[in-house]
């Protein structure tokens, strides 16, 4: 089971180069918005078209725009969960799984997938509703009951959650978790939202202004995303540029700090990043120690984030700590904080051609 | 009262039949035309579009009888279009029922087809996609997810078309000519009955005519309020 | 939504069968062929035929003012020749010329005026020789009963208070500003139709003139009591002959001949019976019962 796409499009501003191998399981598609996630998306489901390249489901050609084959969305047994889910409005329920069901012919084998599909995704007693007397979270289920109704061999899920209040995110997550692990083919996941990445894919593809980066798995792009870009999109706030000074050093201009990093035998690092929640505060004497004042403070839901301004920098650090230790600290007092060497990032900024 | 009841009891009916079957049928016709019309003229490239958008739009631009006029000039047994559908096809649309239907529909075709080509326009693309994807053929997606959805628009076409092929008056005068029991629609009896100065019998027909298409239209809108649950009100 | 196109298909079925049912033309039950000799007789008016015609279909197109009396004349001539069906198309003059011209079966022409007849005659639609100048009409000057005025005919127009007066354009327009003319109201120096209300009304010593751009509005108008005195065509006042007087009706030398002919059309289409009914019921058009009836409806007789 893999999905290979390779394909080429020119769109308004920049061009969306992707080139992706997908494995069954799920696979996460991230990158900041009007990046071109979802026309990759639309392209392998064959709405779209790319301008050249090649798309191949199973050993199966989808598009291939040197043989001249692109397969009609009808024929490339790709199913696709919509941002808005897209259920048929003058439609039941039950008429929407209906059209998922379109291609099973014999009337009998419909009916009994019908009910099976409603009794897997727990829709009973919703058949013949409208889909504007349905909740969000009904709506999604729906919407999914009907893209595997087909029993298509990929799925792409379009920011599956973005749509859904947050207390029902949650939820919603383990459903669909519960379904794509049922689901034996290649599930894209498109989002932009980095914490659903991490819980629902094991591997992560960057799209950055069109061009996608090298597949890593979930953990890889956390702990060591090697671009700026990337870890700018994996949520690391304090990402500023730096200099090596050897292979276990380097040094921070704008935070007037020389820090220990992991031996990295790489060349190419231009900047420097580190999650807020590893800056915590410590011992003077301790490794990678730097001295900041607290500039401010603000709650977030369980924490606290502060910003520190080191001593001699100009730019500011961002920590997020317990808000225990919150309270030790107030705005504009003075205190060490540790970079931990293990979790300073080396990133080197990709520039686009 | 006795006076109108005089002239109800013994007015001649033809020209609201001949009216109604007109008015129904060009409908009907342009119902489908006007829908084929607007889904193809959605996947020409621009200019084409322009182009073609202006010229099936020119009916109601002309002034209808000058709009009969060009029909005639087409149709006519004397002219190269008229006399082969004559000759070969045995087909006679000048001084004939037929010429009723055709110019009521020519003329109120732009309606139907401006109406149903702006809802068209206005479906969500990702109902499409949607349609595709899960393997619904082009056809179905049309019959069962873009025409439904483009309910509202496709009603109010039709409702407009129908109320302009009813009335229709010019372009039928010149195509179809008014003749009694044959082509003589109300309005052809309206405006010769002003004309010879009989309002009361005029004033009879417009009560008919406003009758029945205040029914129809009634009607259409029940019909269309009842099919589509989906809409909302703002 | 199925269901609804079966609907308005089968209202398009029941629709076609309805039309296509033709009007039943009486079917000839062992009708005697006519024996009597053509109507086309030597003599000036040639007279119809006593015997029932073989059925027939004739089409008749006539001038929409035309249309009350004929509703009365063709039941009329059924009377005595009920296999023959005359279908009538009845329009404005020129909208009927156009239709000839463009190959409409056409066996009988009746206009209100005499240009369409002189074109379809230059043009050969017409059977040569067929044409009858059988009506005319005279101008009218007409007032609101009670309307108080002082004016008593053409000569005094200059006392009224207001005047409807169709344009120049229209033809009883025309024929006002041609009596004008020859009554030596207006100078003359151009055509009836180029002078404008404005000179009308000077040439009437300031006059307040309406102008209007038909004779139905002119009578109208003066129905209406909006002016004072009004032309129109005698027979117009018919309609409203029950609101208005006549105030004087002009003489033709004063105006110009106003006549409406009638005429034998070439119809291709044609069968015999066709033919010979046409040529019957010119005939019957010219008799006195007929006369009659154009007389009823205001229309005057050509003498």
């Amino acid at each position: 089971m893999s999905l290979s796409v390779n394909i080429i499009k020119r769109l308004p501003g920049f061009m969306l180069n992707v080139s992706l191998d997908a494995e069954a399981g799920v696979t996460a598609l991230l990158g900041a918005s009007g990046s071109g996630k979802s026309m990759t998306l639309r392209c392998i489901a064959g709405v779209e078209r790319p301008d050249e390249g090649s798309i191949v489901l199973d050993g199966r050609v989808l598009y291939d725009s040197k043989a001249k084959i692109d397969l009609p969305p009808q024929a490339r047994k790709v199913g696709y969960l919509f941002q808005r889910y897209a259920l048929f409005p003058n439609m039941t329920v039950l008429q929407n799984i209906d059209a998922g069901l379109s291609l099973e012919r014999d009337v009998h084998a419909r009916k009994t997938k019908r009910e099976n599909l409603v009794a897997r995704f727990h829709l009973q007693g919703l058949e013949d509703r409208l889909p504007r007397e349905l909740s969000g979270g009904q709506m999604q289920r729906v919407a999914l009951c009907r893209m595997l109704a087909g029993e298509p061999e990929a799925i792409l899920l379009d920011e599956p959650f973005a749509a859904l209040d947050s207390h029902l995110r949650w939820q919603m997550e383990a459903e669909v978790k519960e379904t794509l692990a049922g689901f034996s083919g290649v599930a894209l996941l498109v989002s932009h939202d980095r914490g659903e990445v991490y819980r629902m894919s094991k591997s992560v593809c960057v799209l950055n202004a069109g061009k996608s980066e090298p597949l890593l798995t979930t953990r890889e792009l956390f702990d060591q995303p090697r671009t700026l870009q990337t870890a700018l999109i994996t949520g690391c706030k304090n990402c500023v540029p730096a200099e090596r000074l050897s292979a276990e050093s380097i040094f921070v201009p704008v935070w007037n700090a020389k820090l220990a990093c992991a031996p990295d035998g790489s060349s190419g690092m231009t900047h420097v990043g580190i999650r807020a929640h590893y800056v915590v505060p410590c011992e003077p004497g301790a490794e990678n120690a730097i001295r900041c004042r607290v500039v401010s403070a603000s709650d977030d839901v369980f924490s606290r984030v502060l910003t520190l301004l080191p001593a001699g920098g100009t730019a500011t650090i961002r920590s997020e700590v317990s808000k225990a230790v919150g309270d030790t600290l107030q705005i504009g007092n003075d205190a060490w904080f540790c970079l931990p060497k293990e979790h300073i990032m080396l990133l080197r900024e990709t520039h686009e051609g | 009262m006795q006076e109108i009841w005089d002239i109800l009891k013994t007015l001649d009916y033809s020209p609201l039949w001949i009216s109604l079957q007109t008015g129904l049928v060009a409908t009907v016709i342009c119902f489908f035309l006007g829908i084929w019309t607007a889904r193809s003229v959605m996947h020409m490239g621009k200019r084409a579009k322009a182009f073609v958008d202006g010229i099936l739009t020119l009916p109601m631009v002309l002034p209808p009888t000058v709009a009969g006029f060009f029909l005639l000039l087409i149709f006519s047994l004397r002219r190269p279009i008229g006399s082969f559908l004559y000759d070969e096809l045995s087909i006679k649309v000048v001084q004939t029922w037929l010429g009723c239907v055709l110019a009521a529909g020519v003329i109120s075709f732009p309606l139907m087809y401006r109406n149903a080509r702006a809802a068209f326009e206005q479906v969500d693309i990702e109902l499409i996609y949607a349609g595709r994807t899960l393997g619904m053929s082009e056809r179905a997606i049309f019959w069962r997810v873009v025409l439904p959805s483009a309910g509202p628009g496709v009603v109010s076409g039709t409702i407009l078309t129908f109320a302009r092929a009813l009335g229709e008056y010019g372009a039928t005068s010149m195509l179809a000519g008014n003749i009694a029991g044959k082509t003589g629609t109300i309005s052809q009896r309206i405006a010769m009955v002003i004309q010879n100065g009989d309002y009361l019998t005029a004033g009879m027909w417009v009560a008919i005519i406003l009758l029945i298409s205040f029914g129809i239209v009634v009607a259409m809108n029940v019909f269309a309020d009842s099919k589509m649950r989906n809409i909302k009100k703002w | 939504m199925k269901k609804w196109i079966a609907l308005f298909c089968a209202v398009l079925m029941t629709a076609t069968l309805g039309a296509c049912a033709a009007p039943a033309a009486p079917e000839a039950t062992a009708a005697p062929v006519a024996t009597e000799a053509a109507t086309e007789a030597t003599a000036a008016t040639p007279e119809p035929i006593a015997a029932p015609l073989e059925a027939a279909d004739v089409q008749l197109f006539i001038a929409a003012s035309l249309e009350g009396a004929f509703k009365e004349i063709i039941p009329l001539y059924n009377a005595t020749q009920p296999n023959v069906t005359i279908t009538y198309n009845a329009d404005s003059s020129g909208t009927l010329l156009t239709q000839v011209q463009e190959g409409f079966a056409c066996d009988i022409f009746f206009s209100a005026a005499v240009s369409q007849v002189k074109t379809l005659e230059e043009e050969g639609y017409m059977i040569a020789g067929s044409r009858v100048d059988l009506l005319a009409n005279k101008l009218a000057l007409i007032t609101r009963k009670g309307s108080g005025t002082v004016v008593t005919g053409f000569a005094d127009l200059a006392k009224a208070k207001s005047i409807a007066l169709a344009d120049g354009s229209v033809p009883a327009g025309k024929y006002t500003r041609q009596l004008l003319i020859n009554l030596g109201v207006l100078d003359g120096a151009k055509e009836a139709k180029d002078y404008t209300a404005a000179d009308v009304s000077a040439a009437l010593g300031g006059v307040e003139i309406n102008e209007c751009s038909n004779v139905s509005k002119v009578k109208e108008a003066v129905k209406e009591g909006s002016n004072e005195v009004g032309t129109v065509y005698y027979s117009d006042a018919y309609s409203v002959k029950d609101d208005v007087d006549i105030l004087e009706v002009a003489d033709t030398a004063l105006t110009g001949d106003i006549l409406y002919p009638v005429c034998r059309v070439n119809n291709a289409e044609a069968t015999a019976a066709e033919t010979a009914a046409a040529d019957d019921f010119l005939a019957f058009l010219q008799t006195d019962a007929v006369k009659a009836i154009f007389e009823q409806y205001m229309f005057i007789i050509n003498q």
